[in-house]
């Protein structure tokens, strides 16, 4: 019996630290800095599913905030540039890996995230919001979270705040986008939402919703900035530069009006 | 959602073909396998063996991102389409290899002795006498697989090939309608699998025009 049992886990040990190895390995992929992006095109990825910073229209194209600051930067860097989607929760490791050169994705700067990427300088910062739907009213702080179902999406910092806090008094269910989590809320299949608040905002602006934004006291706020792969010193150097120019010469702020809109505090 | 619905209709044919194009390579891989079980070397066999336990003892998604993300490291620059082939082609490979040896070995041996008795080469014995009986058996099972390939094949948007799965989540994303999008996408696949269903009547009732199985 235990021979067999033997037999049957060799191969499999061996599999698995197979798979140990080459998912390490790919951590430290071969990536390029700005001069060979110069040469080549500039690769640029966001999720494709996050209103209004980057998203798939109706006619297939892809459009967004983030999209349009791409564009800026590539323009004022002086570089062709592809922008490509790739799914929200394998971005960093694709980046990682060297799969594209730049995240430009409206990524929050957190310490995890940190320790895979880098960052440049933030392009704008956004905070965490809590949403409810209009007829509830015993939701006034987060102690009031207890027993309630409560939305965050998968691998945003309304995630991670919720699985940091929860501390068994809530539940916590994740959902994989925005429109999906706002569904989530009006149907009731959730009490509370934990979104970042511009997305919110905007899709408020575009239909009504039976939803409010409540006051919680203090959440936190994170900058959102451009993430480029480890030790690419020119790459970030560039890509700073051509944020700082953006901001002067107004483009930037065109950008904001057309996709942001009013009423809706941004910096 | 008229509008949305060509999109959708074009990220089908993605679904389509990358699942025509891993059934197709698959077929080849599961046949060397068997071939490779049959061997008569030892450690040939054992690869074989080990390979196909590998495969199916780890979940597809897995496997994509394996090859995906870890590919980079090793030198294997794949783009994501033809990573999601290569990637499907080898897992099914290895699922239907198994189906294609309980096929080939449900033929009675008898079959076999006769055969080779009869002075047919092993392969020849292969291909006149238990091809032919095994086909029928083998065409049902093979279907079966390339229906859970088609709807595999929703795993790879997690490499970004914009597929009908993951099409559907980014036009969630300018419609804000997870339903209907979802229901819309839903119903491709029916179609897409009910094809499938046809064109393996059609393929059985072809292999089993001669024989009463």
């Amino acid at each position: 019996m235990t021979i067999h049992k033997k037999s049957f886990h060799r191969p499999l040990i061996g599999a698995l630290t197979l798979l140990g190895v080459i998912s390490f390995a790919s951590m430290s992929a071969q990536a390029r800095d700005f001069s060979e992006i110069q040469a080549d095109v500039f690769q640029v990825a966001n999720s494709g599913a996050y209103p209004p910073f980057s998203y798939v229209d109706t006619a297939g194209n892809l459009v967004g905030f983030d999209v349009d600051i791409a564009e800026a930067l590539a323009d004022r860097m002086g570089v062709d540039v592809n922008i490509q989607t790739s799914p929200w929760n394998g971005i960093v490791a694709a980046l990682a890996g060297g799969r594209f050169d730049a995240c430009i994705c409206s990524m929050s700067v957190t310490e995890e995230r940190e320790r895979a990427v880098d960052f440049t300088d933030s392009y704008y910062s956004s905070g965490l919001s809590i949403w409810v739907r209009q007829e509830t009213d015993d939701v006034n702080s987060i102690e009031d979270f207890a027993g309630k179902r409560v939305g965050s999406t998968l691998g945003e910092t309304g995630n991670q705040w919720a699985t940091e806090n929860s501390n068994g008094n809530w539940r916590n269910q994740t959902f994989q986008g925005l429109p999906d989590m706002l569904n989530g809320l009006t149907t009731g299949r959730i009490d509370v939402m934990i979104a970042d608040d511009i997305p919110v905002y905007v899709a408020l602006n575009d239909q009504e919703l039976p939803i409010k934004q409540v006051e919680v006291g203090e959440l936190p706020s994170w900058p959102a900035a451009i993430a480029i792969q480890k030790n690419k010193p020119e790459l970030k150097e560039a890509l700073n530069t051509a944020l700082a120019e953006i901001r002067e010469d107004g483009t930037y702020q065109a950008i904001v009006d057309k996709w942001i809109g009013e009423g809706v505090e941004f910096d | 959602m008229i509008e949305i619905s060509p999109l959708l209709v074009k990220a089908a044919w993605v679904t389509i073909d990358i699942s025509v194009r891993a059934l197709f390579f698959g077929f080849f891989i599961a046949s060397t396998l068997v071939a490779l079980r049959s061997s008569r070397i030892s450690p040939v066999r054992w690869l074989a063996r080990a390979y196909i336990s590998v495969v199916r003892g780890t979940p597809y998604f897995v496997q994509l991102l394996l090859v995906f993300y870890g590919g980079p490291a090793i030198g294997l620059h794949l783009d994501p389409f033809t990573c999601g082939v290569v990637v499907g082609a080898f897992n099914i490979g290895a699922y239907m290899s198994e189906a294609i040896r309980g096929a080939l070995e449900s033929v009675e041996s008898g079959q076999n002795e006769a055969s080779r008795s009869l002075g047919f080469g092993r392969f020849a014995t292969l291909q006149h006498i238990i091809l032919p009986q095994a086909a029928s058996l083998m065409i049902r099972s093979i279907g079966v697989l390339a229906i859970i390939l088609v709807k595999n094949s929703s795993l790879v948007s997690i490499i970004s090939v914009v597929e009908l799965t993951y099409q559907a989540q980014r036009l969630i994303g300018s419609t804000y309608r997870p339903l209907e999008v979802f229901l819309l996408s839903a119903l491709m696949y029916i179609v897409i699998i009910y094809a499938v269903m046809g064109i393996v009547e059609f393929l059985y009732r072809r292999a089993t025009r001669y024989t009463y199985l």
